[in-house]
């Protein structure tokens, strides 16, 4: 009898704390179960390549996931889109490179307007007479985006409702999502996962999620509801032209920063793991193309299994730079899956971080893609750095240690070494 | 309410269950002392199996998900942990009748503590269920079984995480945390086995540590 007890304890305890939840998949949640994953009918673009009217969903299979995502998606209003640029609307026969950038804006706290205006080169007045936009191209993969609205399902509280993220507004104030799109004449796709915050007297109810901006025009939308853990999660999926005239898959994703306690024991820590895991079988079930994620993993390291896992599953992804991107924190990455006979290549020299937060808690990194049949990149040494001054030599031909013996620099004075030459950058502080 | 009321239930019944396992055993080893010494090695086992195994999976958390199959890892140390705290527990019971009084006691302690932070958790973070409850004053019940062997080494395992993150910055917070967790883990079954080896009861649930100064 006491041997049958002790067996019952340590079994409980055993299974209980060795179980692995499923991250299993399953395509097409839009069964009516929550109104909010239809799209909504915002655009005043003509449809682009594909069926872009269509949103195409999937998610978890298992009961839990399903019932905790359709409560949560049952709180916020449905998905917004923009397919076609403003900036640059000429569908390009064939782009040679793309910047893809991945940015956590902290809920409005990071001003995407003066991002755009200092690391992309993007004039969002509307009243500048020749906005032609920047000189190349770039896909944004955003999160934690917001927008505001007084149509949305009323939420009083429980816990179905995270907490309010109220950063401190930068400059020129918060900008919803829809708002800094129209603006800056980029397209977009908006899908929300959650509100932010319960209904509260004098404020306009929000919700927030995942985005994608791009100056060029969106189509195969998709929507991957993550496995739930602590909130729900939903990954943004597009496809756009990319270089050589192919097109390639630009997802914006965001996992949790961590479960509740009880499933952090059941699950052994696989928290963000499984959400990883989840997206992946959720991609690999769509057709197949170069595919670009970038995103808030909220990772605690560089080698945490959600991302080591994922590496294995887009083995072209630029290794890490070794730099926080949210205090000493490294969650922001962006990684890469080529597929056979891509005539894409992602320049992994070009992976870094942008230096200065603009508002926000995180910074953002950027890389570049480029068409094999591309000269070199023209504008990659040109983006995400701050003002400062640039200086490009040949060390071969020009000794600057000997040039700027008596200079004292003011501001970081960082080098750095690329293929065809040595690149000075004094920033200013 | 309803609804909330019913899970309130399911969670209590489930905590209840849960320590009831874990402390019936040594409770009525250590109550009846006409039970045995096999009465008191099989309670040992249960609480030591229970200690050792919520010990070693927290203490794994962060270390585990390091790793290219974080679940795996932290069965195999939470299977381990068990095993070493089933043992020493057993060990314990079989050779001192008084050898798990403080044990239990500090158990029953932490499992209370770990009950008020649950619903400390509850009220501020909102998708904190009770089954959390639940969990945290399991983990509480599990800590307080070995409190000074835990404590001392979370603050061992912590301060040289932080040491290491100081001067290796590639170790970072999250380093910093496995640390803690892990020196917690060590320490806590240290104390286990230590208590073992010494026959239990001399100094129940403290170090095998002792310092000589010489005047």
């Amino acid at each position: 009898m006491w041997t049958t007890r002790l067996i019952l304890t340590a079994g409980v305890v055993t299974l209980v704390s060795g179980c692995v939840p499923s991250h299993t998949m399953q395509p097409g949640l839009d069964d009516g179960s929550c109104p909010a994953r239809y799209l909504a009918p915002l655009s005043v673009n003509q449809p682009a390549a594909g069926d872009p009217d269509q949103l195409t969903w999937s998610g978890p299979a298992q009961t839990r996931d399903i019932d905790k995502n359709n409560a949560w998606c049952r709180t916020v209003e449905p998905p917004v889109f923009l397919t076609l640029p403003r900036l640059r609307p000429e569908v390009p026969n064939g782009i040679d490179s793309l910047a893809i950038v991945t940015w956590n804006t902290n809920v409005g706290g990071g001003d995407l307007v003066a991002f755009l205006a200092e690391e992309l080169q993007v004039t969002c007045e509307p009243t500048e007479p020749a906005n032609l936009g920047p000189p190349f191209h770039f896909v944004i993969l955003l999160q934690e985006v917001y927008r505001a609205s007084a149509r949305l399902p009323e939420a009083l509280g429980g816990p179905n409702i995270p907490v309010r993220i109220e950063p401190d507004p930068p400059p020129g104030g918060r900008l919803e999502i829809l708002e800094v799109a129209e603006r800056c004449g980029l397209a977009l796709l908006y899908v929300p996962s959650a509100r932010n915050g319960p209904d509260e007297p004098g404020q306009v109810p929000e919700d927030k999620g995942n985005a994608i901006l791009s100056t060029l025009p969106l189509a195969d939308l998709a929507a991957i509801e993550l496995p739930f853990e602590a909130g729900r999660k939903v990954a943004v999926v597009a496809t756009i032209p990319g270089p050589s005239g192919e097109r390639i898959r630009v997802v914006s994703v965001h996992l949790d920063v961590a479960s509740t306690l009880s499933r952090t024991l059941i699950s052994g820590n696989a928290t963000r793991l499984r959400q990883a895991m989840g997206l992946v079988v959720a991609l690999e079930s769509m057709n197949s193309l170069a595919t670009v994620v970038g995103g808030d993993f909220n990772t605690w390291s560089a080698d945490e299994s959600a991302l080591k896992n994922l590496a294995v599953h887009f083995p072209d992804s630029p290794p890490w730079d070794g730099r926080p991107t949210r205090g000493p924190f490294p969650p922001d990455h962006i990684l890469y899956r080529t597929v056979q006979g891509s005539r894409i290549d992602l320049v992994e020299e070009s992976y870094r971080r942008f230096e200065e937060t603009y508002g926000s808690d995180h910074a953002g990194r950027i890389v570049w893609l480029r068409g094999q049949d591309a000269g070199p990149l023209s504008h990659a040494d040109e983006v995400g750095q701050r003002p400062g001054f640039h200086l490009r030599h040949d060390p071969a031909t020009m000794d600057l240690d000997r040039l700027f013996a008596d200079v004292e620099f003011p501001g970081d004075y960082l080098v750095q070494p690329t293929r065809d030459h040595v690149r000075h950058d004094l920033v200013f502080p | 309410m309803v609804r909330s009321a019913a899970a309130l239930a399911r969670s209590a019944a489930a905590l209840a269950i849960v320590t009831g396992l874990m402390t019936w055993a040594p409770g009525r080893a250590l109550g009846q002392n006409d039970e045995g010494s096999a009465g008191r090695a099989i309670g040992g086992a249960a609480l030591g199996a229970a200690s050792g195994s919520m010990l070693a999976l927290t203490g794994g958390l962060v270390g585990c998900n390091r790793t290219l199959r974080p679940s795996r890892c932290s069965r195999i140390t939470t299977v381990a942990g068990a095993a070493i705290g089933l043992t020493a527990g057993a060990a314990i019971g079989w050779r001192n009748d008084s050898g798990l009084d403080d044990r239990l006691e500090s158990a029953a302690f932490g499992a209370a503590a770990g009950a008020v932070v649950g619903v400390g958790l509850k009220y501020f973070i909102r998708q904190y269920e009770w089954i959390d409850v639940a969990s945290a004053s399991v983990l509480g019940l599990a800590v307080g079984a070995s409190a000074q062997g835990s404590g001392f080494g979370f603050a061992v395992g912590g301060a040289t995480g932080l040491l290491l993150w100081r001067f290796h910055p590639t170790v970072g917070p999250g380093g910093a945390v496995a640390w803690a967790l892990g020196g917690m883990a060590v320490g806590g079954l240290a104390d286990w086995v230590a208590d073992a080896v010494r026959g239990g009861g001399s100094e129940p649930g403290g170090m095998p540590l002792s310092f000589s100064v010489a005047w």
